[in-house]
């Protein structure tokens, strides 16, 4: 058994501290230090998204062969750790984790060819069309049909939650293109462009009064059926590989060990109650370690996690945990940190985190941006299957009940 | 990053399962309990022979080398198996002393003994206090000419009834919880002026209050120079941590098995109870519980093992956690099992009073929140 970083792994790590202390400007860092979401300030991202892509590192979980950065999954934890801490903007998701690994495994010689260098390179903003009104758990019940006519499909419907469709380009969706049957064997995957005739795009304003979120709306869209990924009625199978290759994909304790950092380092500093700081108050400090104990006992099973990938195996069974696990810990974490805000959780400042912002702000700049973050962060035991389904699951194919 | 077990530790680790799950008997485990003896002495015998009592020993004193990670596993088993013999006392505790404070001559003495099987120890250490701080020594060692006078009082020593040896800690100078000034002396169990009144445990253990009253030592019986025992005493607590720690998962993992089994049989309203979404959350709870104690607990022995510079927070931290989980788990386990695991005859409940027990074993989990308090200010400035 060992938990020491080797030597190779030691040269890596340096490699990105480099590489971040260099290229991490103090705007992208301040984009990333208020982050108040799993996305960052969207100009700045794509802004990392380029630097990343100039560096051949936009796409760690990618084959080489594909623009990928070739490395290997205890490489990839460390950069993913690396940047965090040091307060890199995240990037989106949808089109490098999500549709270029279905594209790389399910996609034609043409659609790579086509799609796969400009998702590298963040000309394509990509969004994921999943969810409908009536989809959400159920989602093998989701009724956006794509019905063939000639070289074409026409495409009438509603998705829901799609991140950032008001600032993407294009929107990958799963739709119905059968009925008989099982739900899941009528359902295929389809590349539309937001651009198309007959697709409109509303924002959804959030609890946090950040617009992230966004409902897609389809009334006779045209797309050419050359951008059908995979067969006709096996969407469904391709929306599964992904959640095989999620595993080891990203881990849930990064983002939770920056949250305890930061509430650490913002309680050091809080007046608090008796006249000392939050930190210094045995009452917080006994919560704060609490979860600090929980957290590293999620570490611990992440690192489980990875070495089991790294020597081949199929983690299965304890990757299912590490969403609810995560998620649920995160959320406690959130709501120490409103400990710290007290009144002034009442006041939310959108404004003041934006890369611009030129005022003053109201109340303590500490910890600012954590009432924002605990209200988006509500979402984390909800999307992505809910924790409920996670448990389901778990019952089901884990303990076999 | 490897998790995995190399090939030696495999073996052990399957010996040692297959041994438990093929010899040891609960219902052998509740006639013991019932007679008394606080232990077998034929399962004993075997666990002797089978090396296990020399599992963290030295090649050169005898034992098989093990360190941390072979404890471990060793505990993980025994805790799966309700398993009452007291390796702990003997040897993490005792062993765990013995083998840091004593001279060359004084391992040779007492550890074959121990390995043997022949050697039956307790460590009177924990006072009155010890919930709150179990480093707490208010017992005093007088020197006077060739001996030393012990005065005090040791509470809840476990295995002291049928002990042959005591390893009692006393100081000479210094106060409370003072690291500097405790002494270790390791003197026959029948040694005059030491009175006790033994009693059972709610765990199936026997223990003894043991009360000092003037008891006079011959100087030998010290291990280790005087006044600097301190160090061995808490790095033999921080391996007998993480071996009752381990013990705990062991009994998270049988509790969760049993529960799985039970609910898969029982049925009301026509179906099995393990159909009813309720109860599969709960056991996936239970589930998540018992892998991220399983994981800490791993982390915690290779940090020991290496001496890592946050080895003592690990410590704390995992007994944190796994009191809780284990408590968790075991009124979980008798929720699901219903009215049947409130009796004697199931083993679920002697799991619930083992895990309790060990929640408040070498500090309390409040106690050790605080020292990882402590440990983190002093890591993270």
């Amino acid at each position: 058994m060992e938990l020491e970083l080797s030597d190779s792994e030691k040269r890596f790590r340096e490699d990105v501290r480099q590489f971040l202390d260099e290229k991490l400007t103090p705007e992208l860092r301040r984009a990333g230090r208020y982050m108040t979401s799993v996305f960052a300030d969207f100009d700045a991202t794509m802004q990392w998204h380029r630097t990343l892509y100039e560096k051949g590192w936009v796409a760690p979980t990618w084959p080489k062969e594909h623009g990928g950065a070739g490395w290997n999954p205890m490489e990839r934890n460390i950069f993913q750790e690396e940047c965090r801490l040091a307060e890199a903007p995240s990037l989106l998701p949808m089109g490098l984790l999500m549709l270029g690994p279905i594209l790389i495994r399910y996609g034609s010689e043409e659609q790579k060819r086509e799609l796969l260098p400009r998702l590298l390179s963040g000309d394509d903003v990509w969004c994921q069309g999943y969810s409908e009104p009536n989809a959400g758990s159920d989602l093998a019940s989701l009724k956006t049909s794509a019905v063939r006519e000639g070289a074409q499909y026409v495409v009438n419907g509603s998705k829901i939650w799609t991140s950032y469709a008001h600032r993407a380009n294009k929107i990958f969706c799963l739709v119905r293109t059968s009925a008989t049957g099982k739900p899941q064997q009528g359902i295929s995957f389809l590349l539309i462009d937001l651009d198309s005739p007959g697709v409109t795009v509303s924002p959804i304003v959030g609890i946090d009064g950040e617009v992230e979120q966004c409902q897609v709306f389809f009334e006779d869209a045209r797309v050419p059926v050359g951008n059908l990924v995979g067969e006709e009625n096996q969407g469904w199978e391709v929306a599964k590989y992904l959640l095989e290759f999620e595993r080891g994909g990203l881990s849930y304790y990064i983002p939770i060990k920056k949250q305890l950092r930061d509430v650490r380092a913002v309680a050091a500093i809080q007046p608090g109650p008796s006249s000392g700081t939050y930190l210094s108050d045995p009452h917080f400090s006994r919560q704060l370690s609490l979860l600090e104990i929980e957290h590293a006992a999620l570490e611990a099973l992440e690192m489980r996690i990875q070495s089991q990938l790294e020597s081949g195996q199929n983690p299965g069974a304890l990757s299912s945990l590490t969403k609810v696990l995560g998620t649920e810990l995160s959320q406690q974490v959130d709501e120490l940190a409103l400990v710290l805000r007290g009144p002034y959780n009442a006041v939310l400042q959108n404004e003041v985190l934006a890369p611009d912002f030129r005022g003053e702000v109201i109340g303590p700049q500490a910890g600012l941006a954590m009432t924002n973050a605990y209200l988006n962060n509500r979402a984390s035991t909800i999307y992505g299957g809910t924790v409920q389904i996670q448990r389901n699951i778990v019952a089901k194919l884990v303990l076999g009940l | 990053m490897d998790f995995s077990l190399n090939e030696d530790q495999q073996l052990l680790q399957t010996s040692i399962r297959r041994y438990l799950r093929d010899c040891y008997d609960f219902e052998a485990r509740q006639r013991t309990i019932k007679s008394g003896e606080g232990f077998s002495p034929e399962y004993w015998r075997s666990f002797a022979e089978l090396g296990w009592l020399g599992v963290s020993f030295a090649e050169e004193d005898g034992g098989l080398g093990g360190g941390p990670v072979e404890l471990m596993m060793l505990c993980q088993a025994l805790g799966e198996h309700l398993v009452i013999e007291p390796v702990l006392e003997n040897l993490v505790l005792a062993g765990g002393l013995i083998r840091r404070l004593g001279s060359a001559e004084q391992r040779a003495h007492f550890l074959p003994a121990l390995m043997a099987g022949s050697l039956q120890c307790a460590v009177a250490h924990g006072e009155a206090g010890a919930g709150v701080s179990p480093e707490l020594v208010t017992t005093t060692a007088t020197r006077s000419g060739m001996n030393y006078v012990i005065e005090g009082e040791k509470c809840v020593v476990y295995n002291a009834p049928n002990a042959d040896l005591l390893l009692v800690t006393a100081r000479s100078v210094g106060r409370d919880a003072e690291r500097a000034g405790i002494n270790l002396f390791a003197i026959p169990a029948d040694t005059a002026g030491i009175r006790s009144r033994n009693y059972s445990t709610i765990d199936g253990r026997c223990a003894a209050e043991l009360c000092f009253d003037g008891v006079t030592v011959d100087a030998a019986t010290r291990l280790g120079r005087e006044g600097e025992a301190g160090t061995a005493i808490t790095a033999t607590l921080d391996d007998a941590l993480l071996a009752i720690s381990a013990e705990a998962v062991g009994a998270m993992q049988a509790l969760l098995d049993t529960t799985l089994a039970y609910t898969r049989e029982r049925k009301q309203f026509g179906v099995a109870i393990s159909s009813f979404q309720v109860l599969q959350h709960k056991m996936v709870d239970m589930y998540m519980a018992l892998e991220k104690a399983q994981s800490l607990l791993m982390v915690t022995a290779v940090k020991l093992r290496d001496g890592s510079e946050d080895a003592h927070m690990s410590v704390a931290a995992l007994k944190v956690l796994v009191d809780r989980a284990g408590r968790q788990v075991a009124h979980d386990a008798v929720q699901l099992h219903g009215g049947i695991a409130m009796t004697d005859e199931l083993p679920v409940g002697h799991y619930l009073k083992r895990l309790t027990v060990l929640s408040y074993l070498l500090g309390s989990t409040e106690h050790h929140l605080r020292r990882y308090t402590e440990l983190q200010a002093g890591f993270a400035g």
